[in-house]
């Protein structure tokens, strides 16, 4: 069975790979590109840990598949700061203690970056049903959608 | 010398109770830290399992022959690569293991025990390649009649999982093996006459289901094996040392052969102190001579590891007209899965721990089923025998028309109570708890049509153990601190915290890293709420070592008697002489060489003093009569956090506790069908809280210093797991006038008992 | 003197007796003692590792935990934990 070659732009950098058909766009991101702060909990799309950003869709990556992400271009966690600067999501994360275990920690920032490009104001409920497909085992959500929220404002302030 | 058992709980504090941000809080927002299964080595293989498709079957051969010939497979192992050990309970680290049974957990040997059990692994070049070697070996099996449930293991007739298993702890001994693993009872006085005593008595029977820990990080690792026998693990664990002593017993290998290096954690909650994958990964490697790879998926972990038991309670609790408990009885029956050792022991303990008692028993079963063999779950064995107590609590508050803050108040233990368990306790905040509960806004705002309000407490002892841990103080000034437990929810910010307010140097000077297995003594596991305690300890005490030699190097730079140098805020300090002379830490560490060398300190001991966190949770719930479905409306955790050294990070343990005992308590459980399979192995079927099924969790953290920690601190990560079970139930209860006592209170189950009550 | 005081499962293997006088000192010459006033309980201790409470403080395998003139000592299951 023959690889197929893909191209595709992440993050803002050109990448080329080959994969097979059958492997997943997180397989290619965390085992041939070494991207490996998208994480798989569970390879259905239940969890959310794998959240990236495909042509601008939030999509798990574990339900995209390699040869999918040709011509497309992709944002992952690795993407959300810029040079020294985190993103004020990410730092919003740490002021208000909105992780634990920190293992969903990637694919709710990418999910919260999304919410926000499309919606600057969102109430607690449409954080909630944004969020609803990212899981998070620690934290009981709470802080987590009190730095939505906070973040938010903050984005909207500035 | 330094006083190490000093305590700082009148001194005003400067970093501890703040909330600074966690030192790895960048690398985990940015995607850089580092999880199990994150790494990779060059010319690696990876691991793939076959598991067993039968819930109990007697293994007549495995030939694997046909999988070993195939391209890319470079090395197969099952029970015959694995040495067998008799049935002896032996220390391993701080805990008490069977052999036997662990290296028949990871790797069956005479039979299956249930479906999932581990049969075999191969490792490859490839995954794909691994996948078909797995349908390649050949396991030809006599399949038997399996059990699930309690209350027919333990019937006569029942298909006996071990052979040699008699039950312990009941006279006389049996002569005939049984599932019935072990009869505990502890208590005092005399319930019958206590009983008798009673004016009111309530007597209710309770199931729970299995539930798992949920971790979303499955079970992941990477070993390393040299043709020389070292042995480099790489994995995500609760406790690097306890799986390297595990490995090495199962593999053979020594001590210090083997390095293990704990990965970032992707929670735990009890479900990573045990070893899968490490053993089998190891052997892997061993035998190919290359680095393995292993991850376990999602259904893995719901079918092999994990999880905590399913139960059926019995409660019988008597009071006296002013709602004075008289005596409170119960039998707890706790699935173990396919090997012994439920948590039954410390359910039973725990049942009645909340309360000061006068007549008490409480008696356990450890119950041998064809399910995986449970594994540690954040407070293990306590939510469920406390779900059936706190819940006729609450209907004996009923019938009494007492308000069910002031029964437990009438009730509650407090310093000097002789626990359930024999021994008195030592100050805890059970009435603090329940005081907090009371003043609570939540507790007296109205609530709505088909609303109800629920309360319970729980209690947890919470455990110290063996710990080790060191401080360097760098040329720059700075500071490194090498911990041993594994940093599963912000214990690195912790212990710089409380190394910051020791040196009075600020914490960002500070640089927490947790070590390998090579780099310190033994640390028992993280869990049991014990790292911030008991790690916390070794880093106040080793900070206090580091700081006398600070001093003695500055009275050695100023040419004056030790005792004439104090420490105050980052500085030497001249107590005596005209003018006052200060030198900064920086200062002295800049010399450390010229003065003596490089300093450092290292604290190991076995940590004792541990206090129980005693916790009480408020819910309400609305109840959707035509559905069934239970919304939690609102939420309120209070707890006897002793000092919370970071605010924010104790909080999200009460919250992230509550809200997994919303989970247990509403959705989730593990559903077999008959042949013993378990159906729902992905989070679609197996419904952990999202975050649209939640409000907020307010939290109240109240502080009853634990005297045995310069800090008062008391461990505070597992007790939140236990109220939520009997405070939804009882708002449930109250909601809807009908008493509920089956967990998980999913809308089939309640929608059924409102139509048919 | 010392008292070891037995409850629940402990107190049903001594055949029911509750309260020993104990001379040890410590956990480790407790060990030794229970060989002799109370046999039954000594393999529970060597081999399913259990705690001792001195007066309430749990001490868990650890040998030289001082035992008082006057101290109440019990016997309880190691304590674990998630």
């Amino acid at each position: 069975m023959s690889k197929t070659h893909v191209s595709t732009c992440i993050n803002g950098d050109t990448h080329e790979f080959l994969c097979d058909t059958q492997n997943t766009l997180l397989d290619v991101l965390r085992h041939e590109l070494d991207l490996t702060g998208s994480k798989e909990g569970c390879a259905t799309g239940d969890c959310g840990a794998c959240s990236v950003m495909l042509d601008d869709r939030l999509v798990c990556a574990c339900l995209v598949l390699g040869v999918e992400a040709d011509g497309k271009e992709i944002e992952t966690i690795e993407g959300m700061s810029s040079g020294s600067e985190l993103h004020p999501i990410q730092q919003k994360f740490i002021d208000l203690a909105a992780l634990q275990c920190g293992i969903c920690t990637p694919g709710v920032l990418v999910a919260t970056k999304a919410l926000l490009t499309k919606n600057k104001n969102p109430s607690e409920e449409e954080v909630r049903f944004w969020l609803a497909g990212n899981l998070c085992r620690c934290t009981g959500y709470d802080k987590i959608v009190r730095a939505v929220l906070e973040v938010a404002a903050d984005m909207r302030n500035a | 010398m330094n006083d190490m058992t000093q305590n700082n709980l009148e001194r005003a504090l400067k970093i501890v109770g703040t909330r600074p941000p966690r030192p790895d809080g960048v690398d985990k927002v940015t995607g850089r830290a580092l999880f199990g299964s994150d790494k990779s080595l060059p010319n690696m293989l990876v691991g793939r399992v076959l598991r067993s498709p039968y819930a109990h079957a007697k293994i007549i051969s495995i030939d694997t022959s046909k999988a070993e010939v195939l391209n890319g497979v470079k090395s197969i192992v099952t029970c015959a690569d694995f040495e067998d050990f008799p049935s002896e309970f032996v220390p391993n680290g701080e805990m008490i293991v069977n052999l036997k049974d662990i290296t028949r957990n990871i790797m069956a040997r005479e039979k299956v025990l249930y479906v999932g059990h581990t049969v075999a692994a191969v490792a490859a070049t490839s995954e794909d390649i691994a996948e078909k070697a797995l349908g390649l070996i050949d396991i030809k099996y006599e399949v038997l009649p399996h059990v699930l449930e309690v209350e027919d293991a333990e019937k006569p007739d029942a298909p006996v999982l071990h052979e040699d298993m008699m039950t312990i702890g009941i006279e006389p001994s049996p002569k005939k093996a049984s599932n019935v693993a072990k009869r505990v009872e502890f208590g005092f006085g005399d319930v019958e006459k206590g009983f008798a005593e009673a004016d009111l008595i309530v007597e209710r029977e309770f199931t729970t289901q299995q539930v798992h820990q949920g971790y979303i990080e499955p079970h992941a690792c990477l070993a390393s094996v040299s043709e020389d026998g070292q042995a480099d693990l790489w994995c995500t664990t609760q406790g690097a040392f306890v799986v390297r002593n595990f490995c090495s017993k199962l593999l053979g290998l020594s001590a210090a052969q083997i390095k293990v290096t704990a990965s970032e954690i992707g929670g735990g909650f009890g479900g990573k102190t045990v070893v899968y994958l490490e053993p089998l990964a190891l052997a892997l490697s061993r035998k190919s001579g290359r680095p393995v790879k292993m991850e376990m998926s999602r259904a893995e972990v719901f079918t092999s590891s994990g999880p905590t038991s399913g139960a059926k309670v019995w409660v019988k609790i008597g009071v006296k007209n002013d709602g004075r408990i008289i005596a409170g009885d119960c039998v707890l029956k706790y699935q173990a899965g396919a090997f012994q050792g439920a948590p039954v022991g410390p359910g039973a303990m725990c049942a009645f721990a909340p309360y000061d008692m006068v007549n008490v028993r409480a008696v356990g079963y450890d119950i041998v089923v064809n399910r995986p063999k449970v594994s540690a779950y954040r407070a293990p064995g306590g939510p469920i025998s406390e779900y059936g107590v706190e819940s006729v609590l609450d209907e004996i508050a009923l019938k009494l028309e007492m308000d069910p803050i002031e029964i437990r108040l009438k009730n509650a233990a407090k310093e000097g109570t002789i626990a359930p368990y024999g021994p008195k306790l030592g100050p805890i905040g059970m009435i603090e708890t329940l005081e907090a509960a009371k003043a609570h806004p939540h507790y007296s705002a109205p609530l709505g049509p088909n609303q109800g309000r629920g309360i319970a407490s729980g209690f947890w002892f919470n455990i110290g153990g063996e710990t080790s841990s060191s401080i360097t103080i760098n040329e720059d000034g700075t500071v490194g601190l090498t911990l041993g437990t594994t940093d599963i929810g912000g214990s690195r910010a912790s212990m710089a915290m409380m190394a910051s307010e020791e040196l009075g140097v600020p914490m960002d000077l500070i640089k927490p890293v947790i070590g390998d297995t090579n780099s310190l003594g033994f640390n028992f596991l993280t869990g049991g709420s014990r790292a911030t305690f008991s790690t916390g300890m070794t880093v106040v005490r080793s900070t206090r070592e580091a700081i006398e030699e600070l001093k003695k190097r500055a009275a050695l730079l100023w040419e004056v008697d030790l005792n004439q140098v104090e420490w105050v805020d980052g500085h030497a300090r001249l107590i005596a002489g005209d003018e006052p002379k200060t030198m900064s830490l920086a200062q002295i560490a800049k010399q450390a060489g010229k003065t003596g060398g490089p300093i450092m300190a290292n604290c190991s001991m076995n940590v004792t003093g541990a206090g129980p966190s005693l916790g009480t949770h408020i819910v309400d719930v609305e109840v959707d009569t035509e559905t069934g479905k239970v919304s939690i409306v609102r939420y309120t955790a209070i707890q006897d956090a002793g000092k919370a050294i970071h605010p924010a990070y104790v909080e999200g343990q009460m919250q992230g506790g509550a809200v997994q005992g919303i989970g247990w308590a509403l959705n989730e459980e593990y559903i077999y069908n008959d042949k013993g399979e378990l159906e729902n192995t992905g989070f679609l079927d197996y419904r952990i809280p999202v975050c649209s099924d939640v409000p907020m969790i307010d939290t109240v953290i109240v502080e009853v210093p634990n005297p045995n920690h310069p800090y008062g601190v008391r461990g505070v990560g597992e007790t939140p797991i236990i109220p939520p079970l009997a405070a939804i139930s009882n708002a449930v209860s109250r909601a809807t006038n009908i008493r509920f006592n089956e967990l998980p209170l999913s809308p089939p189950k309640v929608l059924a008992k409102l139509m048919h009550g | 003197m010392a008292q070891l005081i037995l409850t629940g499962s402990l107190k049903s293997l001594a055949n029911g007796v509750a309260e020993f006088n104990i001379q040890a000192r410590n956990v480790h010459q407790l060990v030794v003692e229970l060989k002799q006033i109370c046999p039954v309980l000594a393999p529970l201790i060597e081999s399913e590792g259990f705690a001792v409470a001195i007066d309430g403080e749990i001490y868990q395998d650890i040998l030289f935990a001082p035992i008082g003139e006057n101290s109440e000592v019990h016997l309880i299951p190691p304590i674990g934990g998630g």
